[in-house]
């Protein structure tokens, strides 16, 4: 179903125009810069839910007829507020699946805390942190190789 | 996708249950999103207290001229950690913790997309608040300039400190388990619909959370990245906020977060509200759809306000920013009008969720209201930085993020753990709360308006400022016995509370087809899902007889009087 990317271009809507209105009335660069950062976001998840189900890019997609009709269908495909309830949903999550406990994330996270700390306190604190992490990120990522 | 040995097949309860470590070692080790859930409320509420308790003591020295209990120094750690743990570690998290709990359930899902990285973030964003506080253990104490962090005084030439190394580096690992996090409710929320739940069929509360997940994706970035460039001021040479730099530049982006944090922290709550508004008035909710559309336009609204907290610095376009903010006040008054038509000739039911709601309505319309005129910039020239804008955002922050809290776990205790809190006690604490909440915070406005600055720890009696400084730290102590009544009702009825069943309340939504507390893999069958509430819709198809009808509340002496009437 396309209401996963009409959600962020519905955003798009009002964050482009006001991104150009905010430059306009102020000139000032960080805000702007913040604000096209946004715009540039949503258009990277929309090109990531589209890239992940055609489904959704086939249901936005304009169809036949004169130019107005395309227009307003592609706008309406596009913002519009009708929802198809047969449509499956765009994303794919596969069957839900219960991994069992886990003391990898654990570790993992406390291993970047040390690593955090030894920006603060030395090298003597960040290298066992690396390690620390290392050893962590390898034993998660074994773990999901043995499925 | 891949998982780990043992897995389960969720959602029916095909497959078979691993077997589960027990005691201390399930909670470490646990990937389950509702122990993740509980692990992430109760963290959060234990801050809460942290939180209020130096609320308290910074009540206690405000309570009269002169200096009672602490030095100027410890009242700048308490109010600075006071801050950065109501908004950090306690709102945040709280919200966070609501949605692992009830998302999943929600959508008929088995767990969250992304289940060990659900727990990597709790424990990340643990360990991120360990760091903050431990600032009280060093030689400098804790971070001690507010918790915006505005630079130059949270530099290291005004602030060198130990703690406020540990504030920045704690606040932005907590804000990397917050993105995370986000990413995994957007995933679960995009990926993880049961058949037939549409986005337009989604629960209220998870198309907050949906919202709430892309502010937090979009704006904790931004606060990472204004937090890494202070750390880099501080410790290896940078000038990105010193003098060479732009001080201003870090309010720019500090308040890119901070306003849209103050809806992450909101509309998780107006969610909320909007599941039992319409449970409580046993009416469906009125204007689904607009609901929808409302939070969708608070987010959007939310990152171009930014600058309205920058009004003073004279840099900034502040017409724009005026208009900006004006327009938030549109679709928040639609979610208003929702549930007062929702509650409008509803059969409303006036239990300890509801009350809460309608507490969190009253405090966040006032907060709301409050908000319009500061987001005028003459006003707020006028009262930048006193005790009304203290009072503003604790009737937004308070009022919505205390009274909804507490709504939530009234409406849902029963589904965590299968047994009812008392709802006398909940009666009581409500009033508490609510009486201590406006004593405290309600003269906070006029001591702004007669000019009482915020974040000091002392004045002069000569101001006049005493007596509504007394009734706010009474109201204060209020608060504080309210909150331990909430203890006492939860600690007892965790053991003792009547047997809940599994939808004690006549909910609406897909967390109440399950038993209570749900199984590890939630769900043995979902109802059919034609609409946004397919349990009420199953329970009127059953009917009364076959066990289809909800608990009937008791009739309230209005409703009394009118059948003796009738």
């Amino acid at each position: 179903m396309a209401e996963e990317v009409r959600f962020f271009l519905r955003g798009l809507v009002y964050l482009v125009p006001i991104t150009v209105v905010y430059w306009l009335v102020s000139k000032e660069p960080a805000g702007t810069a913040l604000l096209v950062a946004l715009v540039v976001g949503f258009v990277a998840v929309i090109g990531l839910v589209l890239l992940h189900a055609s489904s959704a890019a086939a249901e936005l997609r304009p169809r036949s007829g004169g130019i107005a009709g395309r227009l307003l269908g592609a706008v309406n495909r596009a913002i519009g507020f009708h929802e198809r309830v047969d449509a499956p949903p765009p994303l794919e999550g596969g069957p839900d699946l219960i991994p069992t406990g886990s003391p990898w994330p654990l570790i993992t996270a406390a291993s970047i805390v040390v690593a955090g700390l030894g920006l603060i306190f030395g090298t003597w604190l960040l290298l066992p942190g690396l390690a620390l992490l290392a050893w962590a990120l390898l034993g998660w990522l074994t773990q999901l190789d043995r499925a | 996708m891949t998982a780990a040995q043992g897995d389960v097949r969720g959602r029916g309860g095909a497959g078979h249950v691993a077997r589960e470590p027990e005691g201390v070692v399930s909670w470490l080790t646990t990937t389950d999103h509702k122990k993740v859930g509980v692990l992430y409320m109760v963290t959060a509420f234990l801050f809460f207290l942290v939180a209020g308790a130096f609320s308290i003591l910074m009540r206690a020295e405000l309570a009269a001229p002169g200096l009672q209990l602490m030095d100027l120094g410890t009242y700048n750690e308490l109010f600075t950690m006071h801050g950065t743990a109501m908004i950090f570690f306690f709102a945040t998290p709280m919200v966070v913790g609501l949605a692992n709990y009830f998302v999943p359930l929600q959508l008929g899902a088995a767990d969250v997309a992304f289940p060990r990285l659900n727990a990597f973030t709790y424990w990340l964003f643990l360990f991120s608040a360990l760091i903050v506080f431990g600032g009280f253990f060093v030689a400098a104490g804790a971070a001690a300039f507010g918790w915006y962090g505005y630079p130059p005084l949270s530099t290291a030439t005004y602030s060198p400190g130990l703690g406020a190394d540990l504030w920045v580096m704690g606040l932005l690992l907590s804000g990397v388990a917050s993105i995370l996090g986000a990413v995994n409710l957007l995933a679960t929320i995009f990926a993880m619909r049961a058949p037939g739940l549409t986005m337009f069929r989604l629960p209220l509360f998870t198309w907050n959370i949906l919202v709430t997940s892309v502010l937090m994706l979009f704006t904790f970035p931004v606060i990472g990245a204004a937090l890494a460039m202070l750390f880099i001021d501080r410790n290896l040479g940078g000038s990105f906020f010193t003098a060479e730099g732009d001080p201003l530049v870090y309010q720019h982006l500090f308040w890119f977060f901070g306003h849209p944090e103050v809806y992450i922290i909101a509309l998780p709550f107006f969610g909320i509200v909007s599941e039992i508004v319409p449970v409580f008035s046993r009416k469906p909710l009125f204007g689904y759809k607009a609901f929808v559309f409302a939070t969708v336009l608070i987010g959007a609204y939310s990152f171009s306000v930014w600058a309205h907290h920058m009004f003073t610095t004279g840099a900034i376009a502040a017409l724009f920013f005026t208009i900006t903010s004006f327009l938030i006040a549109i679709p928040t008054g639609v979610k208003f009008f929702g549930w007062i038509a929702t509650m409008w000739r509803g059969r409303i039911w006036l239990a300890t969720p509801m009350l809460h709601c309608l507490g969190m309505m009253g405090m966040f319309l006032i907060g709301g209201i409050t908000g319009v005129f500061l987001a005028s910039a003459p006003i707020d020239y006028a009262l930048h930085d006193t005790y009304y804008v203290v009072a503003h955002m604790h009737y937004v922050l308070f009022g919505t993020g205390v009274f909804a809290m507490f709504a939530g776990v009234f409406y849902w205790f029963p589904k965590m753990t299968g047994r009812m809190l008392d709802e006398r006690l909940g009666a009581i604490q409500f009033w508490l709360v609510f009486i201590g909440f406006n004593l405290t915070f309600f003269p906070m406005h006029q001591l702004g308006i007669d000019g009482m600055p915020r974040r000091v720890g002392d004045y002069l009696a000569a101001t006049g400022w005493t007596d509504l400084n007394f009734v706010s730290t009474a109201g204060t102590a209020v608060i504080a016995l309210g909150v331990v009544i909430f203890l006492y009702n939860f600690v007892t009825s965790l053991s003792h509370g009547p047997l809940a069943g599994d939808d004690p309340w006549g909910g609406h939504t897909l967390e109440w087809a399950t038993s209570s507390p749900p199984p590890h893999h939630n769900f043995a069958r979902l109802p059919p899902i034609t609409s946004d509430r397919p349990v009420l819709d199953e329970r009127l198809a059953l009917g009364p007889r076959q066990g289809g009808e909800p608990i009937q509340p008791p009739a309230s002496r209005s409703q009394e009087g009118r059948r003796r009437r009738g």
